[in-house]
Order: C-alpha cells, then sequence, then structure tokens
C-alpha cells in the first residue's frame, strides 16, 4: 500500500493537490491509521506553529529600541563583582 | 551574538556560571516586554522596564551568577520584573492619579499570564536554536511558509527551489523543532 509522506499530506492539507489526486488521498486516509496519524501530528504541529507566529508579532513590537544603547553607557561605568 | 549563546544562556545560568548583560538582555527583552504589557505599561515605560530589570539583576556588577538553591529561575525573573514594573506604574500615578490604568490586573491573571508569556519565550529560544541546527535556505523556506503563511509557490520561486522542497523544509524543521522545544521545557 503506498503511504503519503509528510510533505504529501501537507500539501493535502494545504489545498494544493489536484482535484484527483485529493480524493485518492481521501479515500486512502478513510482506511490508513498510519497516514491519518500524520496528519493528525500536522494539525498538532499546526497549534506549535500558531503559538510560533504569536511569538515573533509580540517580539516585533517595541521597535523604538534605544535600551541596549542606554544600557551600554551603564555598564561601562559599573565596576563590576560577582553577586 | 551567536544563537548558540541563546540556548546555552539559561543552562549556563542555571549551572551558576558567570553571564554577562548583553546575553541576558537579548534573550530575555522579549519577555520582559511580554509581561511589562500585562501591567499596561505603555511604549517608553516598556524601554524603561527593560533596562531597570538588567540593571536590577546586574547592579553589583556586570556579571551575574544565578544561585539555583533559591528556586527556579523563571520564578525568580517574574518577581524582578514584576517588582520593577510595579515601580513604574507607582512613579505614573504619582504624576497622575486619577489615572486608571494604573490599577493592576489580579494576581492569578498575572501568574496564568505569566505561564503563557513564559512558553512563548520558549518558542523564540526553540526558534534560535533551530537556525543554528538547519541549513540557511531551509529555516527561510520553513520561516516563509510557515511561520509567516506566504504561499509555498511564492516562497519557492524566491528561494529559487522547488515547490516540494518547501514542504520538506517545513517538515524537517517541525521534527527538529518539537524535540528542541521539549529539551528547553525540561531545563525549566
Amino acid at each position: 500500500m503506498h503511504h503519503y509522506s509528510e510533505h504529501e499530506l501537507e500539501k493535502f492539507r494545504a489545498g494544493k493537490m489536484n482535484f484527483f489526486y485529493r480524493q485518492l488521498c481521501k479515500i486512502h486516509l478513510w482506511h490508513c491509521a498510519e497516514c491519518t496519524g500524520k496528519l493528525n501530528a500536522l494539525d498538532e504541529d499546526e497549534l506549535i506553529l500558531t503559538d510560533l507566529r504569536r511569538s515573533m508579532t509580540d517580539a516585533n513590537e517595541n521597535p523604538n529600541d534605544n535600551t541596549y544603547n542606554t544600557l551600554c553607557d551603564h555598564f561601562s561605568t559599573v565596576k563590576g563583582s560577582t553577586i | 551574538m551567536g544563537y548558540t549563546t541563546k540556548k546555552s544562556l539559561l543552562e549556563a545560568i542555571q549551572r551558576g556560571d558567570e553571564v554577562s548583560w548583553a546575553e541576558f538582555y537579548e534573550t530575555y527583552r522579549t519577555l520582559i516586554i511580554l509581561r511589562g504589557r500585562d501591567f499596561h505599561l505603555t511604549g517608553s515605560e516598556l524601554e524603561d522596564l527593560c533596562q531597570t530589570v538588567v540593571i536590577d539583576f546586574f547592579k553589583m556588577g556586570a556579571k551575574f551568577k544565578y544561585d539555583s538553591t533559591k528556586g527556579r529561575f523563571r520564578d525568580y525573573l517574574r518577581r524582578v520584573i514584576s517588582r520593577n514594573a510595579i515601580d513604574i506604574l507607582r512613579k505614573r500615578k504619582q504624576t497622575d492619579p486619577l489615572d486608571e490604568s494604573t490599577e493592576l490586573p489580579d494576581p492569578d491573571t498575572r501568574s496564568q499570564n505569566w505561564d503563557a508569556e513564559w512558553h512563548l519565550h520558549i518558542l523564540n529560544q526553540a526558534l534560535a536554536v533551530l537556525r543554528t541546527q538547519i541549513e540557511l535556505v531551509t529555516y527561510q523556506a520553513f520561516e516563509l511558509y510557515a511561520l509567516k503563511n506566504q504561499p509555498a509557490e511564492q516562497v519557492a520561486a524566491f528561494l529559487n527551489i522547488k515547490v516540494n522542497m518547501v514542504y520538506v523544509a517545513k517538515s524537517r524543521a517541525m521534527q527538529k523543532l518539537k524535540p528542541i522545544i521539549r529539551k528547553l521545557k525540561e531545563e525549566e
């Protein structure tokens, strides 16, 4: 039996398979626990990716950052010893 | 600054090794900002918060040495950020006593928010580690397709690779990324 690779299932999931191959894939998924499992794993990956996208967006929302320069000035005048 | 430094920074902190303020700042800046937003700090106040948190950690000198016997690092960091955020709010309230935005969110909400913020911080660190572990073009394809939701065909054209390779890149990146995330969470 032909099993679908992860990136083939990725194309299926993304709606990038043509109609004919998409139908074949659907029929295969009805009967194949292995490939259904891989597809479910891709759905779980999407949850991680949603959080990753949010983490990237949140990280970029404070563009005016003079903090580093201010800290450079501060620490260049500090004579340190370990805490 | 190399991305391996970010991953090894937490390990170094937890071992009690010396850590530089620049490494600390670059690693935890995003987390500090996320936390600062829970306290409804403005843009300039968030910058102040980043400065005061880093200076607070390093106030005895230019090196920080963490003592893991005194508790988890993430809890210590949370207390330092919260303390500095509250100080900023107090200063704001002194300037404008009627400003209702200085009211703090309740502790339970802040606690839940912190867990979510730490989770996002871990994911950011995981991406930094991932960048060092896969080929540049693979990472770029993953970032553009999976993270920035660009169509696979456009990503392939931009990177001069086949469309199938974009899907393969995502698959490879996720296979690497999930164990990295697990490992970073175990190190908390």
